[in-house]
Parts: C-alpha cells; structure tokens; sequence
C-alpha cells in the first residue's frame, strides 16, 4: 500500500507526459482529473496503510521491501513509525488539496483572461514533488531518504522558477543553493559514517544496528557527523540566521507551492532531526541542547518582529513559519517526552495552519493580483465567509485553546520549562507577539471601511469564496478543530516512537557512565598494580 | 667490458638536460614545427635515459623498449607532421599564440 | 445521569453557537425570533440545569471534591493529563449561577437592544453564547489547562465583541488592543501554571488541592507562582498596568459591555485567586502585592471617572475601580468578601451598563452626557433603577453594595502589612465612586437641560456614533420594550437584596454567611489561612469605620448634587480649556499615549529596523555577497584561460611539478 501511495503520482506522470501536446490555454480537465485521481489513489492507499498501524510499537511497521542489497548496505523498502505516520498522511491530504486548488485557481485567471501555460509541466512537477516527500517520510533507508530528499529539489525548483511571480529567478537560486549547500554536508555525513564504520558489512537500514555502530565512533567524529546531518536540516527548516530563503521561496512561490512547502517541505526538516540528529547523536544533541535553544528562542522572537514588520501578506506568513519552526526547534531540544511530543504536534499543526493561511491568501490574491498588506482593508464586509475561515486560521495560528495550535505550543512551553526555565520564559513572550502580528494583519485585511482597491475589484469579479475554494478548505477547518480539543489522535500514535527516541538518550548516557566506570576501574587497577610493582 | 665506463650518473644529469631543454623549447618557442622538434628531444633525452639504465641493470628490456619509442616516434613524427600542414592550411600560419582554438 | 446534565449545561450554550453561527451566515438577515430562542434559550436552559444541580447534589457540591464529571480526555503526555472534565463545587457554582443567571438577563436584554441591527443579528447571539460557553470552561474546567482554554476563549469573544461593529476602526483597533493586553498577561499565566506543574506535577485542581494539603511549600516559591499567576489576573481583569484595554472596549455594543466587560469576564482574575487560594494563600508578600496593585487601581480608575464625559467611559473606568475592590479584598486575605463584592458588583454593573444602554438606545445612540439631562420625566422606571445601582455602587447603606464594600474597607484596615494605607486607598476611591457615579446621574436624568430637545437640535455631532443608517429620523425617545425594562427590574431587585447574604458581624455578632460558606467550599479555609494576616480591632473601630464610609457616600452624593443639580455645572466642551487636574484626569493620565511612546512605537521601530537592516542588509545580504564573491574570484580566474596553447602546457607542467613536490617531496 505504501508503494503503491508513492509510486501512483509517477504512474500519472508517464500518463500525463504521454497525452498530446496542447496548444490550449484553457485550464486543462484531463490532467487534472488524472493528477487528482493519483493524489486521490494515494491518499486512499495511505489510509489504508495507517490503517493497520498499531500505536503500541515503536518500531518500523508496515514495511515492505522491494530490493535489497546486502553488499552496499541500500535497501529499498518503505515502512512507517509513529514518527513518520503523521507527516506521511498530511503529506498525502495536503497534495489532492494543493492539485485541486491549483485547477481552481487556473479557472479563476483563465475567467479573467489570463492565458494557462505548460500546464503538464505544472501537474507533473506537483505529482513528483508528492512522489519525493511521501519517499522522503516512507525511507527506512539513510540512502533512500536522501535519495527523495535531493529529488525534491527538482520540482520544487521548477515549481518556483517557472511559476513564480516577478522576483522568480533571484528567489528559485537562492532556494536552490541554500537548499543544496545543506545536502552537501548531508552527503558528506552519509559518506563519513561509510569511512568511520568498524561493521564488516553496514546497513543504512534506519535500525537499532546502526544506532548502535554509530554509537562506537570516537566521540569527536560522533560531534562532526552531527554537524553535518543537521546543518542540512537546519537550512530545511529553516532556523535563524539561515532562514532567509524562505521569505523568497514563499512570497515568489506559487499557491501552491507555498502551499506544499509550508505544510510538508519544511517539515523535512525537522523531521531529519528527530528521525537521525537525535537518536544517532544522542550525547552530542544533549551537549548542544542550549545552543539550539537559543536558536529556537530567536528565531520565535525573531521571526515574531519581522513579521510584524512586513507589508506584503505572503512574507509576513513566511516569517510567522520562522517563528512557528522555532518553537518546534525548541521543543525537540528539550529532552522530555512532553517537550518531544509537542514539537511534533506543531509539525503537523503548522502544516495546517500555515498552509491554510497560504491557500486563502493564494484564493484572494487569484482574484486582487496584490499582496500588498495596504491594498486590503474592509474585506470582512465584501467576502464574510472568508473572513470567518481566515479568522479560523489566525487563532489556529496564534495557538488558541480549542485549536491544533494550542496544544502544540503548550506542549513545546511547558516541556521547555521543564529543561530550560530562561528558555521558556522568553519563548512565552512569542506568545504575545504572535497575536501582535496576526492580529494586525487580519485588522489591516478585514477590518475598516473596503478600500477603494478592493471595491474596484469587486466590480469585475465576486470577491465572494466559491463552493470548490470553501471545499478546499474544510479539511483544515476540521484537522484545527479535531486536533483541538482531540490532539489524542495523533499524539497516541507517536508516543511508542518517540519515546523509543529518548530512551536511546537514556541508555547513551548509562553506557557513557558504564564506559567511564570501567575506565576509571582500569584505572585504579593499573596503579593499584603500579603501586604493588613499586612496592 | 673495459674499465672506461662513463657512470650511469652522467647520463642522468645529460637527459634531465636535454629533457629540460626540450621543455622549456616546448613552453616557450610560438613555432609549431620547433616546438615538434622539441618534443623530439624529450623523447629522446628518455630514450636515452632508458638505454642508459638499461646497461646499468644489465637488462635489455629498457633497449627493447627504446625501440618501441623510436617506432612510434617515427609514425607520430609523420601524422604529427600532417596535422602541421593541415593547421597552415586551416590558419595560414605555424605560429602557435595565434592560434586559439581553445578559447570559447 | 446529573453528569450528563452538567455537560449538557456547559455545552448548550455551544449549540447555540453552532446555530447562530450557521444563521448568520445565510445571506438574507435570519429571522429574529429563531435566532432568540437560540441565543437565550441555550443559556436559559443551562441557567435551569445549574438551579436544579444545586439542589440535587447539594451536599456533593458543598463538599470539599465537588461534583465531577468526566466528557473525554484532551491533552495526556508524560505526566501532564488535562481532560475535558467539570468540577461543580461551591466555588463553580456561584460562578455558574452568576455567568449563567446574568448572562440570561442579558441576553433577553439584547433581544430588544440589537433589534434593529438585522444583519448582525445572528452573529452577536453566536458571538455571546459562545462567550457563555467559553466562560463556563473557565468557572467549571476541573484543570488549568481547561480554565486557560475558557480564559483564551472568553478573550476571543470579547475581542469579536469589541470589534463587532468592525467597519469602524476605532472598534477594531480596541478589540485588537483587548486581544493583545490579555495576552500579555496570559503570558504571565502560562508561566505561573508551568510553575505550579513543576511544584506539584499536576494541573488538576484536585491533585493540587491534595498536594497542598499533605506538603507545606516555601512562601517563596508561592510567592513567584502567585505573582506569575496574577499578572494574567492583571490582564483579564484590567488591573495597573495593563489596565488600558477596558474603557476602549466601550467599542462593543452596551449589553456586551455589561456581561463581558462588567459582570464575568473581567472577574475571572478574582475567581482564579479564589480557586487556586492554597497558592495565594501560601505567600503572604504576593498577596500584599496583589491588594496594593488593586488598591492603586481603584483609585486611579476612580480619578479617571470623574471627568468622562462619555456615560459607558464612567462606567468602565468604575469597573476597573471596583475591580480594584475585588483584588484589594483577595490580597489582604479576605476571599469571602471578595467574591462577595464579584457578585454585588456583577449585580449592580450589569444594571448601570444595561441602563446606560436603554438610555443610549433611546437616544439614538447618544453616549455623551453632556447632551443627556431631564431624563427622569420621560423614563420614570429607567431612572429609578439606575438610582437604585448609584446607591448600591456608593455604598449608602442598605443595598448590596454596602456590605459588600464596607466588609473589604474593614478587612484592608486590619491587614497588617500597610492595611491603613490600603483602607486610605479604598476610603478615597469611596468618595470618588459616590461623588462620580452621582454626576452621571444627575446630568444624565435631572439638570434642567433636556436630553430629548438637544438629540432634536444637536443632529450630527461628528462624534461618530450616529452613522447608522437607520436613526437619521431624530424625533422622540425610542420606546422601550419589555425585553429591556425586564431584566432591568430584575438586576434591580438583586441590587437591593443581594447583599444581605453578607450581613456584617457586627450587627449580627456572627461570622457573614458569606464569609462561612468560601470558608467551608474552598480548600483551605481563607479566613484561618489569613488570620494572622490582619490585626484583631475592636467593634467600636469597626462602627466607626463604618460610618465613616457612610459619611463619605453620603458627602459625594452631596457633592454631586451640589454642582450639577443646584449650580447645572455641565461639564465643558472639548474644545474649552481644562484646568490641569481635570486636563490629567479627562486625558486618563496620557497612560495610553505614554504606553504608545514607551513601549509600542520603540517596539514596532525595532522590528521594522531588525527587518530592514538585520534581515535584509545583514543576514540576506551576506549569503549574497558569498554569492558576489564567487563571482568575482569567477571573473578572475577566467583570465587564466587564454586559449594560447603553451599556456595550458605551462599549467599541466607546472602542475605535475607540485604534484610530483607533494607525492615525491616528503620521500627524504
């Protein structure tokens, strides 16, 4: 099942890739319906899949295996643990979202008379992208998840270069590069753990065994190995001060795109570190624990004031990303099963919220063509309906009780407190800031008499949500609210798995003690023995 | 053999001379043909060296092999030769700085 | 099966929401008897189902566990449960009753007030039972975690309420204010919870409750956790310094001003003290604290309200002043009077709001009262009733208010740590609240001018109060329906009566039933826990103390009408020059313009320099420099290809040279 939800958007790919060549700027119905019905495919299959997931074990389940080789280590499975399932169903949820939007935004330019171009490009790229993070999420295998880790790369850089609005190249390259400079260290770390293992034969297998080998390194290669894997991921995630491509990504990107890259892309990130920084580096992460707190409480506070600084609706989103990642950043760094399960809670939760966020700015932006925090004003008036779900995803957004955001952001604070009191307290204050910016920008969009660009507007096209575009949306509406007051259902199944996590923190420590004690009973013993001989 | 042999370390510092001259004729000199004649004394000058070493050891692979090297000297001299022609055809002269093919 | 009724008590108020909601969303206005039966109906019925708790498990809700029941569980990691689960005790009940009861009245008020608001309708009855909804988690949550989400929700209400008119931008700049205030001091909050979850390793109330009764802790632990606590205290119920967001919220319609912004809501703090009193009562110098905070609040508040001029200010700034009451009673250690003042408050507010209402409704929605006066010819009862919430705000003895006020002076006078000061602060707010709430009386319904005529001249006054549409026809008073003058009558009543469950002891010669039953409800007995609080006086004091702020109620009523019914002092224009103490008072001390100067402008200064220089010209701009930089070397290095074929053998030998160094070099 799990192969099957990855490899359906390649099959409508080829599919796509074979239809005739159009001249038609129409939005194109075939391909649509041939992408949503892969994404659909999917989605079902994962579900599916998730069905059988059993909550209690902490292990990869689900697996299945397609080729493997023992001589280079590289086996190509898939399987799931409670880290991955959640992200894994976003990720399949959010795409046959993302596709449909795209259609139906199509239809929107295409009804004001703008031409629809390359679009088999467009649908194939998207669909390769799914391909790609569903990979990503579903590798069992160091190597396979960098392999779907750089694929990535490919559409999303198409998506943004090709789609993407007036400053396009400037922000595609700088994607692109800073994205890149991280895998290279990613790589490199890969490579290092093949020179440094002492196995006659090492598996890449995502395993207790190579925990294990990685565990014998000396302790220095153990703190370079560690760089190397999470310089990669922090890029991804982004984190102050390497979060500047991000604004350019989003603010460039199309809805879509933004779409996919706040709800799943960034996500990659910090799952990277959950899945490998923390488990296969446990010491060294504990030793750099504060550091990464102080990244985690600047890029809250940080990204909080930029935000608030921002006149263009899209950058401010993209900035909120950099605050709402830094608190994920805190929470994995705390060490405790609350702080843990809080920081997953809001890689889940900011993939709805902020994604949400995107896709009604993308609704309204099809229909203004301006981001232009100023240009709004008065919306609630015009378009009452979006107006309520927007409102919806600022709350879910500046973690209100009763939304996903909240118990997310509880979670990461309190177990925060738990490991780091300083730390905490200043996170708390993104609390504050995080209602300063939201709620200017929705009194700036919404509140006030309509401004006079948007009455203008309004005279050629109904600013009004149409059915499909408040479809599109109720799957946030219902995860924000469900996640809300029932968080169980997701947090029951990444319990065993992270857990599993800090429990390799634990043993790491005994060993270390273990190891010291003996060292130092050797110790003794030589200059017990020393004495004697002197004696 | 008579005691008048000239030490193997004569004729190491005479080719590394005559190997340096055929370098240096090769880096500086602009005319091609020079420049192929050059080349002719590096490869000489190792010949050399060869023959040498090859007396040293009292092993007669290292003569077997000059003559291998005089062979393909030879066939190379006649398609290096060509090829010259076929530049002043092409370029109208021999002078190498004029010639920059390599560029874009 | 009473468990189910609890939690269809607390989340009817929800389906009323869901309603309303749906409605209001229906392009044509919805009609409005639907969505009343909606609105008041879900909140009438859950007013019931609290009557019928209260005396079917009366001896499990007096009890020290309360009456619970379990819905389904919400947060559960590690150590930290927190469940969607209700606790109806001694405490939560009187709560219940007050949220509920007045809450009912109001809606039924707002029946008749948002009448001619047809498209907005249905969205403030969504707006104002998801309030009710919001603030029963917050009074019956049996966790933090829960009363937080309550806390956060009934903020959520207010800034919707507040910003309810939201084409009009001042609303919507106060509703944001509201929002952003309350969060700062939920901030606070969320820190002191962490706080008590480290100490105790629960955030349950029962497991609170259980950890304080077989641990004694450190007063300095309390101390910081109670201070912590409190600032979200300061924030919910607009305390100095984060005061401000109050009187702005004026901008919500009047019957929101009385619920949210009188009666619950902003009672929340005072509640929370009274639920966590094993913490508060644990740490003597944050309770000292808290009712010198409250204290200074009443009296600035108090000095606020003397000059307004807009009739819902009066009576926000006075809020805000008894609400000082409030935190001045649970500092000293006094909760039975402080909850007590909470109720007779919530009584007597909600009458002065509502009436504000009726008058300003009447007038066309005419706040200023300056172009009010003469009232009392034309709405008899109207008037009667506010004089009854005037005398039961200045403490004339009699009506609620007394008691419940001269129980807090009392009890500040004998605290030990600087209760005389205390008593001074609360003596002097004492003059103030009689002297201010009198001059909105008499210059809104006495005073020779006559409201009616000035509404017919005045027209437009570019106060911006006058833009709907629908009363450009200025011609007489609006008639009040039943729907108004009903809960009016009914708070009134309460007004007058509810104080005597407080009868002070030295009348009585007992402890006041108030007093004993938050003694006997909440887990630690506050007036043992405080006792060596205060200093023992004598019952002469105590009468004298009590005359004295007889005397005092009296003599601002005197005042009052001294210059604005004997001298017809009508308070000037604002264009007119103000001598410099009612200039300080009539400005609000410049708090707001100095909060701007001080903190938001820097602040919002910092942020857009940190994006334009930090973000841009720093951070960015130095990944594009590496950039540049790998250009220029690029450009440089360019020139080595020359395309001149001696130069490429050049580099070729030159390179095997090195190489030949590196491999060959280290061989000797």
């Amino acid at each position: 099942m799990l192969t099957l939800s990855i490899l359906a958007p390649i099959v409508a790919v080829i599919i796509i890739g074979l239809l005739p060549a159009s001249k038609s700027e129409k939005p194109s119905k075939t391909m649509m319906y041939i992408s949503m019905a892969a994404s659909l495919i999917s989605m079902a299959a994962s579900f599916i899949a998730a069905s059988g997931f059993s909550s209690v074990n902490p292990d990869f389940q689900l697996t299945e295996v397609w080729f493997t080789s023992v001589e280079n280590g590289i086996n190509w499975s898939f399987a799931l643990d409670g880290l991955s399932l959640g992200l894994y169903i976003l990720t399949a949820v959010l795409f046959p979202i993302g596709i449909y939007y795209s259609y139906v935004s199509f239809e929107t330019q295409s009804a004001q008379g703008e031409a629809i171009r390359r679009q088999k490009l467009f649908y194939s790229s998207l669909l390769i992208l799914e391909t790609s993070v569903l990979g990503v999420f579903a590798a069992q295998n160091l190597i396979v998840f960098y392999v779907f880790w750089e694929l990535m790369l490919v559409p999303m850089v198409l998506l943004i270069g090709i789609w993407g609005g007036k400053n396009k190249k400037y922000a595609t390259i700088k994607f692109f590069l800073y994205t890149f400079g991280g895998s290279v260290f990613l790589i490199f770390g890969i490579i290092a753990i093949l020179y440094y293992q002492t196995q006659s034969k090492l598996s890449f297998d995502l395993t207790d065994n190579l925990v294990m080998s990685l565990s014998q390194f000396p302790h220095a290669v153990k703190v370079y190995l560690f760089w190397a894997f999470i310089i990669s991921f922090l890029i991804k995630i982004p984190v102050f001060p390497v979060h500047t491509w991000l604004p350019h990504a989003h603010t460039e990107a199309p809805t879509v795109g933004s779409v996919i890259l706040a709800g799943v892309l960034l996500k990659m990130g910090t799952y990277g570190v959950v899945r490998f920084s923390l488990p296969f580096f446990p010491l060294v992460s504990q030793e750099y624990a504060d550091l990464f707190m102080v990244i985690g409480v600047i890029g809250i506070i940080y990204g909080a004031w930029l935000a608030w600084a921002q006149t263009d609706i899209k950058k401010l989103v993209a900035y909120s990303s950099v605050s709402h990642m830094g608190y994920i950043v805190l929470g994995m760094f705390s060490g405790n099963i609350i702080g843990l399960t809080g920081a997953y809670m809001q890689m889940i939760n900011h993939g709805i919220s902020t994604g949400l966020l995107f896709l009604l700015v993308g609704i309204i932006y099809d229909r203004t063509h301006t981001r232009e925090i100023d240009d709004y004003g008065g919306l609630a008036k015009l378009s009452p309906l979006y107006a309520i779900i927007f409102m919806i995803a600022t709350l879910s957004s500046v973690g209100l009780p009763g939304t996903n955001g909240f118990v997310g952001e509880f979670l990461i604070l309190l177990g925060t407190f738990l490991a780091n009191k300083t730390a905490a307290v200043l996170a708390v204050s993104g609390v504050i800031f995080g209602a300063v910016y939201m709620l200017h920008l929705y009194k700036q969009v919404f509140f006030g008499e309509p401004s006079e660009k948007l009455l203008k507007i309004k005279e050629k096209i109904s600013l009004n949500m149409t059915f499909k575009e408040v479809l599109l949306t109720v799957p946030f509406i219902v995860m924000i609210f469900w996640l809300g007051v029932k968080p169980g259902l997701l947090l029951d199944t990444t319990d065993a798995s992270l857990k599993k996590i800090l429990n390799t923190t634990v043993q790491a420590e005994l060993a270390e003690k273990n190891l010291l004690k003996s060292v130092k009973a050797a110790n003794i013993k030589t200059e017990i023995k020393k004495t004697e001989e002197g004696l | 053999m008579n005691g008048a042999e000239i030490p193997v370390s004569y004729v190491i510092v005479l080719t590394l001379l005559l190997f340096s001259i055929g370098m240096l004729g090769v880096l500086t000199r602009k005319n091609i043909i020079v420049i192929f004649m050059s080349v002719e004394i590096m490869l000489n000058s190792v010949n050399l060296l060869f023959v040498a070493f090859s007396r040293f050891w009292n092993d007669l692979s290292g003569e077997m092999a000059v003559f291998f090297v005089m062979a393909i000297a030879a066939a190379e001299a006649a398609i290096g030769l060509a090829l010259v022609i076929s530049l002043h055809r092409k370029f109208h002269t021999v002078d190498i700085t004029e010639i920059k093919e390599l560029k874009n | 099966m009473n468990e189910i009724l609890l939690i269809a008590a607390i989340w009817l108020p929800f389906l009323g929401f869901l309603a309303n909601g749906l409605l209001s969303l229906k392009k044509e206005p919805a009609s409005q008897k639907l969505v009343s039966i909606f609105g008041v109906g879900s909140v009438l019925i859950s007013f019931l189902i609290f009557i019928f708790l209260t005396f079917a498990e009366n001896t499990a809700i007096v009890s020290q566990s309360g009456f619970s029941a379990m819905f389904f569980t919400w947060i559960n990691v590690g150590t930290l449960s927190a469940d969607f689960a209700y606790k109806l005790d001694g405490l939560s009940v009187f709560m219940a009753w007050i949220v509920t009861g007045i809450g009912m009245l109001i809606h039924i008020y707002s029946t008749g007030y948002m009448e001619e608001e047809k498209p907005h309708f249905a969205r403030f009855f969504a707006y104002l039972n998801l309030f009710i909804f919001a603030m029963l988690h917050l009074v019956l949550g049996d966790s933090l975690p829960l009363l937080f989400l309550g806390w956060e929700g009934v903020g959520l209400c207010s800034y919707l309420l507040i910003g309810f008119d939201y084409d009009k931008d001042f609303a919507a700049v106060a509703g944001k204010k509201a929002f952003i205030t309350n969060r700062i001091g939920d901030a606070g909050f969320i820190i002191g919870m962490f706080l008590l979850f480290q100490l105790t390793g629960s955030l349950k109330y029962d497991e609170i409750y259980g950890f304080f009764g077989a641990n004694s802790v450190d007063a300095s632990t309390l101390n910081i956790i109670a201070l912590c606590l409190f600032v979200g205290a300061m924030g919910k119920s607009a305390q100095i310094p984060l005061y401000v967001w109050l009187p702005d919220a004026m901008a919500g319609p009047t019957p929101v001003s009385a619920l949210i912004h009188a009666a619950t809501m902003v009672t929340a703090g005072v509640f929370m003290i009274a639920r966590l009193a094993p913490v508060f009562l644990g740490a003597p110098e944050a309770s000292t604290v808290i009712a010198f905070v409250g204290g200074f609040t009443a009296l600035l508040s108090a000095l606020i309200a003397l000059t307004q001029t807009d009739i819902k200010k009066v009576l926000a700034y006075s809020t805000v002043s008894q609400l000082g009451y409030m935190f001045m009673a649970m500092g000293v250690g006094a909760y039975g009077a402080g909850m007590f003042h909470l109720m007779t408050h919530a009584f007597f507010k909600a009458l002065l709001f509502l009436g504000s209402g009726a008058v300003i409704l009447a007038l066309h929605h005419e706040q200023d009262m300056r172009r009010m006066g003469g009232l009392y010819k034309h709405v008899k009862l109207l008037a009667i009733l506010f004089w009854v919430a005037a005398v039961a705000i200045s403490g004339i003895p009699g009506l609620s208010g007394f008691f419940s006020k001269d129980m807090i002076l009392e009890m500040a006078y004998t605290f030990a740590n600087g209760g005389k000061i205390l008593f001074l602060l609360g003596f002097m707010t004492a003059i103030l609240t009689s002297f201010y709430i009198f001059r909105l009386i008499f210059l809104t319904f006495h005073t020779s001018g006559d409201a009616v005529k000035k509404m017919e001249e005045g027209g437009s006054h570019g106060h911006g109060h006058d833009e709907h549409g629908h009363h450009s026809h200025h011609s007489g008073l609006v008639p009040l329906g039943w729907n108004i003058m009903g809960p009016l009558v009914v708070l009134g009543v309460l007004s007058v009566f509810g104080g005597y469950v407080g009868l002070p002891h030295i009348i009585t010669h007992k402890t006041p039933g108030i007093v004993g039953y938050f003694d006997q409800v909440l887990s630690v007995a506050p007036s043992k826990a405080a006792e060596s609080w205060h200093q023992h006086i004598e019952g002469s004091t105590a009468w004298l103390l009590m005359l004295a702020s007889i005397g005092v109620a009296f003599l601002g009523l005197f005042t009052a009408w001294f210059f604005y019914q004997k001298q017809n002092k009508v308070p000037a224009e604002d264009s007119v020059k103000r001598s410099f103490f009612v200039h300080l008072s009539f400005n609000k001390f410049f708090v707001d313009e100095i909060y701007e100067k001080i903190l938001l402008n820097p602040l919002k200064k910092i942020a857009d320099l940190s994006y334009k220089i930090i973000d841009v010209k720093i951070i960015d701009a130095s990944i594009d420099y590496l950039g540049k930089i790998t250009l220029l070397i690029g450009s440089y290095m360019r020139r080595l290809q020359t395309g001149v074929t001696p130069n490429y053998a050049l580099y070729i030998v030159s390179g095997t040279v090195v190489i030949a160094f590196i491999v060959f070099g280290g061989l000797n």
